[in-house]
This record gives C-alpha cells, sequence and structure tokens, in this order.
C-alpha cells in the first residue's frame, strides 16, 4: 500500500501525478452549526476507471456521517462525495481542520486541509471604507509572502456586499481587486471559443468598478488584454481607505447586474478574488489559498486588463464554492 | 377583559405578572361542537407597500371565511425593516381585529396558489364552531444574545423555561389536538423550546411550527397584532378533528422536491380520512437550494391536490417528526433545520 499526503497548500505536481486520486474538502457555505452537508471532491487522475473509499476527519466533538463513502469514478471523473454534518461548532477564527483520505488502486491518498466557512450572512453595511459594520461577516484569511488578505461578505435581496483588506505598506496606482461571481453547476470553459459563465468585475485604485465579463462572452476576451477605459463602469458603491499598513475596500454590487444569481437564504454559487499588488506581493489568489490544485490553473478564468500579465503561471480557476446565509448574530 | 366583539363567543384574556416576567394566555373560541364547521383558509398579497399588501390579504382571507367567524389569523410575512412589517400588520389589522393577529417574520411563503418572496404576506385563517383555538405568548425568552458555542447551558435553560412556560400558560382543553409554535430560535436552538414544551405537554403530544427569520432587524413574533422580539407564541388547537405530521431534511435542489412530495405522502396516509387543510413549515435554506422555487410546491400538490388549503413558510428552523439520526429522541416533535414539517388536519 502506498501512501500519499498532500498537506495545506503544498501542492507537488509530480506528487499529484502520482496518486490516483486528488482530493479537496470542499467549505462549508453555510456555517456547520447548522448542520450543512459537506463534500469531498474526489477526482481521478487515471486514464482508467477508479474505485474505493473516501473517508472524511471532521474537528473534534463533530458528529457527521457517514464515516465514508464508497466511490467509483470513470477516467479522469470528478464527483463530489457527500457527507453530512450533524453537530458542529462555529469557530469565531472561521478555519476548521479536516482530513480526506481515499483508498483504491492500490494506494492511500490523504489531504488534510484548513477549510472555511465561505459564506456572505445576510447585512445591510454603509460604504465608507470603515468595516465597523461588518462584525456578523465571516472573514476569511489568507496569507502570501507574509501579508495577509481578509475577504467578507455581505448580502440582502438587493445587493451583494464585498470587503478586501490588504496588508500592504503602501497603496499605489495599480492596486486593484479583481472579482468573480457564477451560478454554482457552471464550469469554465477549456476553449476560447465557449462563453463565459461568470460575472466578474475589477475595483481599481481611483474606486471605479468595470465589470470585466458576463455570462455568454466569449472566453477568447479573457485572455484579450482590454484597456479599461473602454469599458463602461456599473453602478456600485466603492470606497478605499488606506491607513496603517492595510488597504480597505469596500464595495455594494446590486443583484440587478446578475440576473442569473438569485439571493437567497442558502443559496450556493461560486466566488473568487484576485488581489492585485504589483508593488508588494503581486498577485494574491484566494483560488491557491482554497485549495485548488494545480491542474485548475487556467486563463480564461480571469480577464486581462491593462497591461496586467499572469506571470510564469495563470490564476486558478474563479469557480469556487461560497453561499448566502442568514445574520449570524 | 372580554376580546370578542361578538355574543356568540366567550373569550378571556387574561395578563398575568409573574415573577420573572410576564406572560399572555387567550382564549379565542368557544367551546368546541363536535359536529361543527372546521374553515381554515389562506390568503396572499404581494404589494411593495406593506399596508396594501396586509389589507389585500386581509380582505381576501376574509371573502373566502365568508359568514364563518374568525377565531385568529397566523401571519407569515415578508418584508425587509421593523417600519415595513409594522405597516404590514397595520393593514392586516385594518380588517380583523388586532387581537386575533399573530404570527411572526419569515423568509417567504407558499400556498395552493404559488410562492412569495420578498413584499409579501401570508395568512391562515382558522375558524368555525368545529375548531377551538387558544393562545400563549412568552415575551422574553432571554436567549437571542445567547450562542450555542459559549452559552449552551444558560441557552438550554432559558429556552426549556421558556417552552414549559408557554405549555403551562396556554389555555387547554380535553379537546386539544395540535400545538402551533413561533419563535426567535433559530435551529438547533429550536430543539430547546421544543424539550421544554414536552415538559408540559409530553412527548406525543402533536406540536409543529418554524421559527422566525433571523437576519439583522427582522427577527419579530406576533401576538394580539403587536411585535415582539426574544418572543416565543403558541396557537393550540382543539376540536375533534386528526393531525397527522411528517418531517424530511434535504439539501440539495433534487432531494429537496422529493422530499417535501414524500412528507406529504406520508402525512396524507397517516391521515387516513380526508384533509381539511395543510401546513408545512419549511426551511429557508430548502428555499434557497430550489433552482425553481415553484418546483416544491408543485411535488406537494402532486400528492394533496391543488384545491386543499396550504399554509407554507420559510423559517430559521422547523418543529416536528425530525428526519435525522442525529435525533434519537421518541419525541413526536423535535426543533431542527433544512426540515419540511408538513401537517395534514382532517376527519
Amino acid at each position: 500500500m502506498i501512501l500519499v499526503l498532500f498537506s495545506g497548500l503544498v501542492t507537488a505536481p509530480a506528487a499529484f501525478a502520482e496518486a490516483p486520486v486528488a482530493l479537496r474538502v470542499q467549505h462549508f457555505t453555510i456555517p456547520p452549526a447548522t448542520g450543512p452537508i459537506t463534500h469531498v471532491l474526489v477526482a481521478n487522475l487515471r486514464d482508467e476507471p477508479y474505485t474505493g473509499t473516501v473517508r472524511l476527519e471532521l474537528p473534534d466533538d463533530w458528529a457527521w456521517r457517514p464515516a465514508e463513502q464508497a466511490v467509483s469514478l470513470a477516467a479522469h471523473e470528478t464527483k463530489r462525495v457527500p457527507f453530512t454534518i450533524e453537530r458542529a461548532i462555529n469557530l469565531s477564527a472561521n478555519a476548521y481542520p479536516v482530513r480526506a483520505t481515499a483508498v483504491g488502486a492500490g494506494q492511500t491518498v490523504v489531504r488534510e486541509q484548513t477549510v472555511v466557512c465561505a459564506s456572505a450572512p445576510y447585512g445591510r453595511p454603509t460604504i465608507d471604507g470603515i468595516l465597523d459594520e461588518w462584525d456578523d461577516s465571516l472573514p476569511v484569511t489568507f496569507e502570501k509572502d507574509g501579508k495577509n488578505t481578509i475577504i467578507r461578505t455581505l448580502w440582502n435581496r438587493r445587493a451583494f456586499y464585498l470587503a478586501v483588506e490588504v496588508e500592504e505598506a503602501a497603496f499605489t496606482e495599480g492596486d486593484a481587486i479583481q472579482f468573480a461571481l457564477a451560478p454554482l453547476n457552471t464550469v469554465t470553459g477549456t476553449s476560447p471559443e465557449e462563453s463565459a459563465a461568470r460575472y466578474e468585475f475589477l475595483i481599481t485604485s481611483d474606486a471605479a468598478c468595470y465589470m470585466l465579463m458576463a455570462p455568454g462572452m466569449a472566453l477568447s476576451t479573457a485572455t484579450q488584454a482590454r484597456a479599461l477605459d473602454a469599458l463602461e463602469t456599473i453602478d456600485a458603491e466603492v470606497v478605499i481607505i488606506h491607513e496603517n499598513g492595510t488597504t480597505y475596500y469596500e464595495c455594494a454590487l446590486p443583484f440587478s447586474v446578475m440576473q442569473d444569481i438569485r439571493p437567497s437564504e442558502g443559496r450556493e454559487f461560486y466566488f473568487s478574488v484576485l488581489v492585485h499588488d504589483p508593488d508588494g506581493t503581486g498577485i494574491r489568489d484566494w483560488g491557491e489559498a482554497a485549495g485548488l490544485s494545480p491542474d485548475q490553473r487556467t486563463p480564461l478564468a480571469w480577464r486581462l486588463w491593462n497591461d496586467v500579465q499572469w506571470g510564469a503561471q495563470p490564476p486558478y480557476d474563479s469557480k469556487i464554492e461560497w453561499g448566502l446565509c442568514s445574520s449570524i448574530h | 377583559m372580554k376580546l370578542s366583539s361578538s355574543p356568540a363567543l366567550a373569550a378571556g384574556l387574561c395578563v398575568l405578572l409573574a415573577m420573572t416576567g410576564w406572560a399572555a394566555e387567550t382564549r379565542l373560541s368557544a367551546p368546541v361542537a363536535a359536529d361543527g364547521a372546521i374553515v381554515i383558509e389562506i390568503a396572499t398579497a404581494d404589494d411593495l407597500d406593506p399596508v396594501a399588501a396586509g389589507k389585500a390579504a386581509a380582505l381576501a382571507l376574509k371573502a373566502r371565511m365568508g359568514e364563518t367567524e374568525l377565531h385568529a389569523v397566523l401571519v407569515s410575512e415578508c418584508f425587509e425593516e421593523k417600519e415595513l412589517k409594522q405597516a404590514a400588520l397595520a393593514g392586516i389589522a385594518s380588517v380583523f381585529p388586532k387581537e386575533r393577529i399573530f404570527g411572526c417574520a419569515t423568509y417567504g411563503s407558499f400556498d395552493r396558489t404559488g410562492c412569495h418572496d420578498l413584499d409579501s404576506v401570508t395568512l391562515l385563517g382558522i375558524g368555525g364552531d368545529g375548531v377551538g383555538v387558544s393562545a400563549a405568548l412568552t415575551p422574553n425568552l432571554d436567549s437571542a444574545a445567547l450562542t450555542m458555542e459559549d452559552d449552551l447551558e444558560l441557552l438550554t435553560e432559558r429556552l426549556q423555561k421558556g417552552g414549559r412556560t408557554l405549555a403551562q400558560d396556554i389555555p387547554k382543553s380535553a379537546e386539544d389536538q395540535l400545538l402551533i409554535v413561533l419563535a426567535d430560535a433559530h435551529s438547533p436552538k429550536n430543539q430547546f423550546l421544543v424539550e421544554g414544551l414536552q415538559q408540559t405537554l409530553g412527548p406525543d403530544f402533536p406540536i409543529t411550527g418554524g421559527s422566525a427569520n433571523k437576519n439583522v432587524g427582522q427577527t419579530f413574533v406576533y401576538y394580539a397584532g403587536e411585535m415582539y422580539e426574544d418572543a416565543a407564541m403558541a396557537l393550540m388547537l382543539s376540536g375533534a378533528f386528526k393531525v397527522a405530521m411528517a418531517g424530511r431534511q434535504a439539501q440539495s435542489n433534487d432531494a429537496v422536491i422529493s422530499s417535501a412530495g414524500e412528507a406529504a405522502a406520508e402525512a396524507k396516509k397517516n391521515l387516513g380520512g380526508e384533509a381539511v387543510a395543510a401546513l408545512a413549515f419549511n426551511c429557508a435554506g430548502r428555499k434557497g437550494r430550489l433552482d425553481r422555487l415553484e418546483d416544491e410546491l408543485t411535488a406537494i400538490q402532486d400528492v394533496i391536490g391543488a384545491e386543499l388549503p396550504l399554509f407554507g413558510c420559510y423559517c430559521a428552523g422547523e418543529v416536528g417528526p425530525a428526519d435525522s439520526a442525529e435525533h434519537t429522541t421518541d419525541a413526536l416533535s423535535s426543533g431542527v433545520g433544512w426540515h419540511i414539517m408538513f401537517t395534514l388536519l382532517g376527519r
């Protein structure tokens, strides 16, 4: 029996190629104490079918079922294996250590991760650059090159709210937040001829908000850098404040510009964020911190703009699970 | 102090000042006639103007009730601000006596005509001399600010006490059949409230209901036309009728739809008679997982038919038979989440 262990953000392409399956525990889209169903993504990396079992381990004092599930995958097929959380405790740190194990094809693959509750509670903050009304959000924190980024989201039936705290020494003209939302069960195409299924936005340092991509647009536009002054801004409220080594972006985005995402408690969708910090860490990608695998990097997932370049590797896919939930307090 | 404006009804309101607070209990109807009429009707209105929505729904309900005098109106409303909710209640009260108006803020409703989201009012009217109604309120649960993570012991104590007090205070009779409870007790807290109710009523008494919308600034329970926070209210229905309950939980589009049909089918089978009306306390989370809201309603109506009066609302927790391995209690009802709690009333 061969044991293959993956921990946290350590992703070794060679190791992934050797393992028969890749595992990822999906982030919770509602607070775990409400008893959600969580899923383990199991991707068959081989050219032949895979049969095995998948086991999920969650934090101590939690209860879930089943303990393990049988899984059968066709060549290169990915399945979501469900586990029902029956008892859990919400942690204020919003970070939950988990472990997924797949046994099959003569190997045991283990993936250890820290998952978060990736969800926007109901709220109605005032967009003023001061995040004192965001205590009800579920902060998602990730780090790159020693610098922290905190993503917060809220919602109500009229708007989706995003606040991003970027730890950086200086706020400069090239700084920006690029983010995307997409309905559940959509996928990022693999060919430029396919159509996009996402709403993609850009907040620039002058507090303008541009729509970079909308469903139906050709994915080929993603790889053709477009000058922002040729794009229309959208009617979003944006305030940006930099103080004490952190830049605070705060935005209210009307759901009216995202007709395919119907706001409702329990709604699941896809969401991700890129932070542009060209004079500091470069691009900070939630997809990397969320635990996506290297083969999920794609230049079709995010649109180039102005003179932005992705560097040696394109960003990770912009479709990462997120949810809308009731107010948590 | 008598409530009723009709000499045919004898109703009384007692306001008790207890050591730890006060409670209200109300008998809203006369003793039931064994072969009397049971009239349960539902009406809904959607309108950006909450006064107009409340009034329109109330007028429609009044028309459907015909000559039958209303004992109680149960309100499910989905307006986003306190002032708008107050206005909706005022609209209802422009038609019905305030003292007859009960309910809570929800995440939307559904009835036999369709599903209703923001800016809607759905009313359940109960009348007829074959059904008795009494009501009670526990206005101070003292639990809204407590969390499962930090205050489990205190939360359990207070909610059990709240449930116990509610069940003790509600006027009861030998013909009691069903307790409907609406409370500020988001799941899983609602389980403690139900345990308290059962400490008085016993584990086998049929209890159903839901938890009020828990979004910030929107959590209200309605009792005698007034708004309360951090409270629980209940209606006790009595008479010569049967009750059949079923609960199902689900979290994906397909499972939400199929489980709703299953719950309706189980209740229909268990009723074994002709249904008069259906109640469905449903989880707002289930609503959020539906690709099309109406698909769940269709699954229900494929079982019970499109004409049976149906009162459904989306809640932050549900009370009824739990469909969960985690709930190993022998009690008939539990407080849970992700469920549709389906109840048929019939003869």
